[in-house]
C-alpha cells in the first residue's frame, strides 16, 4: 500500500495535512480527538497536542451541539455518507468560526472499531457575506414593500417587474394587476415624451437619475399627478438592468396650484374689468357734468330770466331757447341711455363673425357715398378670419370708422382706406387706416374718445361715435387704440378678445 | 363802473343768458364773447399791450371742443404777466368734479372757480373782488 518508500505513513500524513487548508482530524466514535493535523494552529488556534484526548463537543457553539449530534454524529455512526454539517466552533481566542466538514466513518480493518474522520474548513467569511447579502435583500424587500412612497421596479425595456402597495393603491390597482404592464400603459400622454427622452439619456449613460412631474392614469380612468424620481441600477459594465421609480402623490398640490392659477386669472380679469369700469365711471362723471349739468344750468338761467322779463319779445326769445335746450337735453339723455345699454351687455350675443363679410355688408350700405367720393378700399383680411363679437356691434363699429374717414378725408387727395386683420395669442386685431386729415394726438390724444369732443372747427361732428366705439370695445373686453399724424391720416386698432368678455 | 367783461364759452345759450345777466345787473360796457378759445387767445396775443381793448375780467369755460379752458390757460401764461393791467380770470364750469376745482386752485393767475349756472350774484361777487 505504501508507495512512498522510506517514509512512514504518519509522516506522509503529516506532510499532506500541513499544506492543506483543511483541518483533518480522527475521532473516537464518541468524538474524542485521536489525531489533529498540524495546521490546526492556523485554523482554530490550538496546537494539535492541546486537543488530543479532548472532545470537540466542548468547543462547539452550545446552540449547535444538539444539531451536530443528531444530524451528523449519529448518522455517520449508522453508516450514512456525504454528511457535511456547518457549525460554529470556538477558536482558542474565544470567538466562533463557521466550519464546514466532510465527515465519514472509518472501520478498522482488523479490530472492526469505529472511528470518525473529519475534514473541516473555515467558511466564516462566506457565511458572513451571505448573511449580509440576505440581510440587505431582506431590508430592501421590507423597505420596498412597506414604503409610504410608491416604488416601481421596471426592466430596461420599461415593463413593470415589481411594485409596492403604495403605488398600486395610488393608482387603484392590486399589485398583481400592474406586474408585466408597460409603464407607458399607465402614463398619461402629456408628459410621456419628456419621460421617454429622459429614459433615453439614462440608457445612453448620460445621466443616472431624473425627476419629473407627470400624470398617471388611475384605474378609474382619471389622471393623477405624481412627482417621480427614477434611478437606474446598472450592471458591472455600466448597462442599465433596472429602473427604480419613486413616486410621490402630488395630485392635491397640483389641483390646489391649478385652482390658485385659475383664481389668479379670475382676479386679474376682475381687476381689469374694475379698472375699465372705474374709467367709465370717471367718464360718466364728465358726461354728467358737461352734458347734463350744463344744459340744466342753462335751463335754470333761462327760467330766472323769464321771471324777470317784462318784454313780450324777450319772453318769446327765452321760450325758444328753453325749447332748444330741452331738446338737446333729451338727445343727450337718449345717447347716454344707449351707452348704458351697451355697457350692460344685456342684449349682447357674441358669435364668431367673419370680418370680411361684415365689412362687405357695411360697404354696401354706404355704397352711394363711397362711389361719389371715389374712395379706394383695400381689404387685406383672410377669408376665414373671424372675431368673437355680436354682429350688430361689428357693423356699427365699421359704419362709424367709415363715416369718420369720409368726414375727415383730405379734399386734395383720393381717400384710401386699408383694413387689415391679424391674430396674436388670444386676441384678434383689426386695423383701419385712412389717408385723411388725421388728428394731432400730442394735443388731443387723451380726448379723442371722450364724449362730444370734436377736433376740427369746420366739422360739425357730434363727437359721439368714437366715444361709443370705445365703450363698445371695452364693454366686450377689448380695447381701441389710435395712431395718427396731422395731414397724414389715422389708423384705428381694434383689439378683440377671442373668448367672450372678461366683464 | 363799466368793467370790460370777456366770456369764453362755446355754448350759445350760456353766452345769451350771461349777456342778459350782465345787462340786467346794469353793466353797460361792451362784452367780449368768444365761442372758440383759440380765437380768444389770438385776440389776447394781438392786443396784449392795448389797455383799451383788454378786458378786466375773463369768464372762461373749461369744457370746450378744439381748445379747452385748461389749454387756454396754459397758452396765455407767458403773456399774462406782461398785460399792462391786471386781468382776473375765473373758470366757469358745470363740473362739480373736485379734480377740476383742485386743479384750478393750483394755478396762481386763476382768481376763482364758478359753478354754472352763472347768476347775477356770482357776477357781482367776482366784480366786487375786481374793485378791491
Amino acid at each position: 500500500m505504501n508507495l512512498y518508500v522510506g517514509l512512514p505513513d504518519s509522516e506522509i500524513l503529516q506532510l499532506l495535512t500541513s499544506i492543506s487548508r483543511e483541518l483533518v482530524c480522527l475521532h473516537e466514535s464518541d468524538g474524542t480527538y485521536l489525531y489533529v493535523s498540524p495546521n490546526a494552529k492556523s485554523i482554530i488556534g490550538y496546537e494539535p497536542e492541546e486537543l488530543l484526548g479532548k472532545n470537540p463537543y466542548d468547543f462547539f457553539h452550545p446552540d449547535d451541539r444538539r444539531l451536530i449530534f443528531e444530524r451528523s454524529h449519529q448518522p455517520i455512526l449508522k453508516g450514512e455518507e456525504k454528511i457535511n454539517p456547518t457549525f460554529r466552533f470556538q477558536h482558542k481566542n474565544g470567538s466562533y468560526l463557521w466550519l464546514q466538514s466532510d465527515n465519514r466513518l472509518i472501520v478498522h480493518p482488523t479490530s472492526g472499531k469505529n472511528y470518525i474522520h473529519t475534514s473541516s474548513r473555515d467558511i466564516s467569511e462566506k457565511i458572513e457575506s451571505e448573511a449580509n447579502l440576505a440581510l440587505s435583500e431582506r431590508k430592501f424587500k421590507t423597505l420596498f414593500r412597506d414604503s409610504p412612497i410608491g416604488l416601481v421596479l421596471t426592466s430596461k425595456q420599461g415593463f413593470i417587474d415589481e411594485v409596492n402597495e403604495s403605488f398600486a393603491k395610488f393608482l387603484g390597482y392590486e399589485i398583481f394587476e400592474l406586474l408585466g404592464k408597460h409603464f407607458s400603459d399607465i402614463s398619461s400622454e402629456g408628459e410621456l415624451e419628456e419621460n421617454l427622452r429622459y429614459r433615453d439619456s439614462v440608457q445612453k449613460g448620460m445621466i443616472d437619475h431624473y425627476a419629473i412631474e407627470k400624470q398617471y392614469i388611475h384605474k378609474a380612468g382619471h389622471l393623477v399627478w405624481a412627482y417621480v424620481t427614477v434611478t437606474v441600477l446598472r450592471d458591472d459594465s455600466g448597462h442599465p438592468i433596472y429602473y427604480l421609480a419613486q413616486i410621490i402623490d402630488i395630485d392635491e398640490r397640483k389641483k390646489t396650484e391649478r385652482l390658485l392659477l385659475e383664481n389668479n386669472e379670475h382676479l386679474k380679469a376682475t381687476k381689469n374689468s374694475l379698472l375699465i369700469q372705474n374709467k367709465q365711471l370717471q367718464s360718466y362723471n364728465q358726461i354728467i357734468s358737461h352734458h347734463l349739468r350744463a344744459p340744466v344750468s342753462n335751463l335754470r338761467s333761462l327760467i330766472d330770466l323769464l321771471k324777470l322779463t317784462k318784454s313780450e319779445e324777450e319772453r318769446i326769445e327765452l321760450q325758444n331757447h328753453l325749447e332748444a335746450v330741452t331738446e338737446s337735453l333729451e338727445t343727450t339723455l337718449s345717447e347716454l341711455i344707449t351707452t348704458l345699454k351697451i355697457q350692460s351687455l344685456e342684449h349682447y350675443h357674441p358669435e364668431w363673425i367673419s370680418i370680411r363679410d361684415t365689412f362687405a355688408k357695411v360697404e354696401k350700405l354706404m355704397e352711394g357715398e363711397l362711389l361719389k367720393k371715389k374712395v379706394q378700399i383695400e381689404l387685406n383680411v383672410i377669408d376665414k378670419e373671424t372675431v368673437y363679437v355680436s354682429k350688430d356691434y361689428l357693423e356699427t363699429i365699421f359704419l362709424q370708422l367709415l363715416s369718420n374717414s369720409l368726414l375727415f378725408s383730405e379734399p386734395s387727395r383720393t381717400l384710401r382706406i386699408v383694413i387689415e386683420s391679424f391674430s396674436i395669442g388670444n386676441e384678434t386685431t383689426i386695423s383701419f387706416s385712412d389717408n385723411g386729415t388725421g388728428i394731432d394726438l400730442s394735443r388731443y390724444g387723451d380726448q379723442i374718445f371722450q364724449m362730444k369732443k370734436t377736433f376740427h372747427r369746420q366739422m360739425s361732428g357730434k363727437g359721439l361715435g368714437l366715444f361709443l366705439m370705445k365703450y363698445t370695445m371695452e364693454s366686450l373686453g377689448g380695447r381701441v387704440e389710435v395712431k395718427s399724424k396731422p395731414g397724414e391720416g389715422a389708423t384705428f386698432f381694434l383689439y378683440f378678445p377671442n373668448q367672450g368678455n372678461n366683464l | 363802473m363799466t368793467p370790460r367783461i370777456c366770456i369764453i364759452d362755446d355754448d350759445k345759450i350760456y353766452q345769451f343768458t350771461t349777456k342778459k345777466i350782465i345787462s340786467n345787473a346794469g353793466i353797460t360796457g361792451e362784452v367780449l364773447v368768444f365761442s372758440d378759445a383759440e380765437n380768444a387767445l389770438f385776440f389776447f396775443q394781438e392786443q396784449s399791450q392795448n389797455v383799451s381793448k383788454l378786458p378786466d375780467i375773463i369768464f372762461l369755460d373749461i369744457n370746450m371742443p378744439f381748445m379747452d379752458g385748461w389749454q387756454f390757460l396754459e397758452a396765455i401764461e407767458p403773456i399774462h404777466k406782461q398785460f399792462p393791467k391786471p386781468i382776473q380770470i375765473y373758470l366757469v364750469s358745470s363740473s362739480v368734479d373736485e379734480a377740476d376745482t383742485e386743479r384750478a386752485a393750483k394755478i396762481p393767475y386763476v382768481s376763482g372757480y364758478i359753478f354754472k349756472p352763472f347768476t347775477k350774484e356770482k357776477l357781482l361777487d367776482s366784480l366786487a373782488h375786481l374793485q378791491s
